[in-house]
C-alpha cells in the first residue's frame, strides 16, 4: 500500500517535473519564434524602406529638378509665423481680461 | 542600422496628373538630342570652367588693382576673426552658393586679401550654404510631421557646420592649424621644390593660364576706362557676376549629364552603412558642383520619411566634402607665388571639411550633437513655427548683421 502510494507520489512528481520541462521548452520555442518573427519583421520593413528609396532614386531627375527654394512658398511660410506671433500677441493681451482665467482679478476693459 | 519611418508619398497628391518636372539642358531648345546634345553639354562645361578660371583671375587683378599694396586696410573691418566669418555667412547666404563664395575668396587672396581674413570668411561660406535646404524645408509647413522631418533633415547640417566652426576657429585662432596645414599642402602641389606633384599642377598651371590670360584681359581692356580704384572695384563685380552666372550654368549641364551616373552612385550605397553615405554625398556633389542641391534634394525624401535623418546626416557630411573642388579648380587660375597663395586657400576649404567630417562624424559623443541639435529644433519647430523663423532669420541674417554693425559702430 505504502509502496504503490510512493510509487504514484513519485510518478506524480516525475509528471509534474515532465510538465513544468515542456513547458519551459514549450516557452523556449515560443521565444524564440517571437524573436525570429521580430527579425522578419524588422528585415522586412527595412527591406521595404530600401525598396522605396529606390524608387525615390529612381526619380533622382525629378527631385534634381525640384531641389531648389520655392521663394512663394519660403514666404507663405513666413506670412504663416507672422500671422502665429501676432495671434500668440492678442492672445497674450486678451488674457488678464479673460473672467474664466482668473475671475477674482479680471479688470474691466 | 536602418530607422523605419512612416512612409508617405514624396510628391502630393495631384501629381500623378501633373508631368513630373525633368532637368533640361540650355541647348535642347536648338532641337539638338542624343549623342550631339551630349557633346555640346559637355562643351557647355568646358567654356563653363573656363569662364570660371577666367572670373577669378580677375577678381584678383581688380583686387590688386583697387588696393594696391593697402588689401589689409580695405578688409581691416574683417580683420576681426567673426566679422570675417559672418561676411562669409552673409555673402553665401545672400549668392546662395558656398561655391561662389569660395571662388571669390581664391581670387582675393591671390589678389593679397591675408589668408588669415580669408580663413573664416571661408568657413562662414559652409554656414551660409546651409540656408538653402533649410529654406526649401519651409515649403513642408502644411504636413506637421512632414515639416518636423524635412526641417530636422535641413538642420542637420545647420548644427554640423556651426559646431565645425565652433572647434575650428577657436583652434585656428589658436595655432593657426589650418593655415599651417593648407601652407604646407600648397607648397608641397605647386612650389619649386614640391616633386612631380608640384610641376604636373605647375604644367597644368601654366597651361591654364596661357588659355584664359586673353579673355581675362580683355575683361581688364574692357574695364580699364575707369580710374583706380574703380577700375578695380568693377572688374571685381563683373568677376563675381561672372562666377555667379557660371557657377548656375555649370549646375544646370551638370545635372543633367550627371543625372545617371549620381542615380548608380546613390543606388549603391542603399543598405549601407554611413562611411558609404559620406562617399556618395561627396561624390554626387562633386558631379553637381554644388552642395546646395545635393542637400536640398534630400529634403522632400526625409520629409515623407523615405530617407531617415540618420541617413541624410552622412549625407550632408559628404556634400560638404565634396563641394571644395570648386574652390581647387579655381585656384588654377593663378601661377607662381600667387598660385600658390590661391591653392592655399582653396586647401583650406578642403582641409576644414575634411577635419570636420574626420573629427565630428568619427568620435561617437560628438556625431550625436547635430543630431540631438537637430531632432529637437525639428520637434519644437514643427510646435511652434516661431522656432524656424526665428532660427532661420537668427542664424543666416540677424547673427551676421549685429556682428557686422556692432564691429564697424565700435
Amino acid at each position: 500500500m505504502t509502496a504503490s502510494h510512493d510509487r504514484r507520489d513519485r510518478s506524480s512528481t516525475e509528471r509534474s517535473q515532465d510538465i513544468a520541462a515542456l513547458e519551459q521548452e514549450l516557452a523556449r520555442v515560443v521565444d524564440e519564434a517571437e524573436a525570429r518573427l521580430a527579425e522578419v519583421r524588422r528585415e522586412l520593413a527595412e527591406r521595404r524602406q530600401q525598396e522605396a528609396q529606390h524608387a525615390e532614386i529612381d526619380r533622382l531627375e525629378e527631385h534634381l529638378a525640384n531641389a531648389t527654394v520655392q521663394w512663394r512658398e519660403v514666404g507663405e511660410f513666413f506670412e504663416e509665423a507672422l500671422k502665429q506671433l501676432r495671434g500668440d500677441r492678442e492672445d497674450a493681451g486678451a488674457e488678464p481680461s479673460t473672467p474664466s482665467d482668473d475671475p477674482g482679478t479680471g479688470s474691466p476693459a | 542600422m536602418t530607422d523605419v519611418v512612416p512612409q508617405a508619398s514624396v510628391t502630393t497628391a495631384n501629381t500623378s496628373q501633373v508631368e513630373p518636372k525633368r532637368l533640361r539642358s540650355p541647348f535642347e531648345r536648338f532641337g539638338l538630342t542624343g549623342r550631339p546634345l551630349r557633346t555640346v553639354n559637355w562643351l557647355g562645361v568646358v567654356a563653363g570652367v573656363y569662364v570660371l578660371i577666367t572670373a577669378v583671375e580677375l577678381i584678383g587683378s581688380g583686387f590688386k588693382a583697387a588696393t594696391g599694396d593697402t588689401a589689409e586696410s580695405l578688409f581691416a573691418f574683417a580683420s576681426n576673426p567673426f566679422v570675417a566669418l559672418m561676411v562669409g555667412v552673409l555673402f553665401t547666404a545672400a549668392t546662395q552658393s558656398s561655391s561662389t563664395t569660395t571662388s571669390v575668396t581664391v581670387g582675393l587672396v591671390a589678389g593679397g586679401l591675408p589668408i588669415q581674413i580669408a580663413i573664416p570668411m571661408l568657413m562662414g561660406a559652409n554656414i551660409g550654404t546651409t540656408l538653402t535646404n533649410t529654406l526649401v524645408s519651409l515649403g513642408m509647413v502644411r504636413d506637421r510631421e512632414s515639416f518636423r522631418r524635412a526641417f530636422s533633415a535641413a538642420t542637420v547640417h545647420d548644427f554640423f557646420n556651426l559646431l565645425a566652426v565652433a572647434i575650428f576657429l577657436p583652434l585656428e585662432l589658436a595655432f593657426g592649424l589650418l593655415e599651417r596645414v593648407s601652407g604646407w599642402l600648397a607648397g608641397a602641389s605647386s612650389g619649386a621644390d614640391g616633386g612631380i606633384v608640384a610641376t604636373l599642377f605647375a604644367a597644368i598651371g601654366t597651361v591654364v593660364d596661357t588659355v584664359t590670360e586673353p579673355l581675362a584681359n580683355l575683361l581688364e581692356a574692357g574695364t580699364s576706362f575707369l580710374p583706380d580704384p574703380w577700375h578695380g572695384v568693377l572688374m571685381i563685380v563683373l568677376g563675381i557676376g561672372l562666377i555667379l552666372g557660371v557657377i548656375n550654368w555649370l549646375g544646370r549641364l551638370l545635372k543633367v549629364l550627371m543625372v545617371g551616373k549620381a542615380a548608380q552612385m546613390l543606388h549603391s550605397s542603399v543598405g549601407r552603412g554611413p562611411i558609404s553615405g559620406v562617399a556618395s554625398g561627396a561624390a554626387v556633389t562633386m558631379m553637381v558642383q554644388s552642395s546646395s542641391t545635393t542637400t536640398s534634394l534630400m529634403i522632400p525624401l526625409a520629409g515623407s520619411g523615405t530617407f531617415s535623418l540618420k541617413q541624410v546626416y552622412p549625407f550632408t557630411v559628404g556634400a560638404n566634402i565634396g563641394t571644395t573642388v570648386t574652390a581647387l579648380i579655381a585656384a588654377f587660375a593663378f601661377t607662381g607665388a600667387e598660385g600658390e597663395v590661391a591653392l592655399q586657400a582653396a586647401f583650406v576649404h578642403v582641409m576644414f571639411n575634411v577635419f570636420a567630417a574626420l573629427v565630428i562624424f568619427g568620435m561617437p559623443l560628438l556625431r550625436q550633437v547635430p543630431l540631438r541639435g537637430a531632432v529637437w529644433l525639428g520637434d519644437v519647430a514643427a510646435a511652434n513655427k516661431l522656432w524656424a523663423a526665428a532660427w532661420v532669420l537668427g542664424v543666416f541674417v540677424g547673427v551676421p548683421m549685429a556682428l557686422i554693425g556692432l564691429t564697424v559702430l565700435l
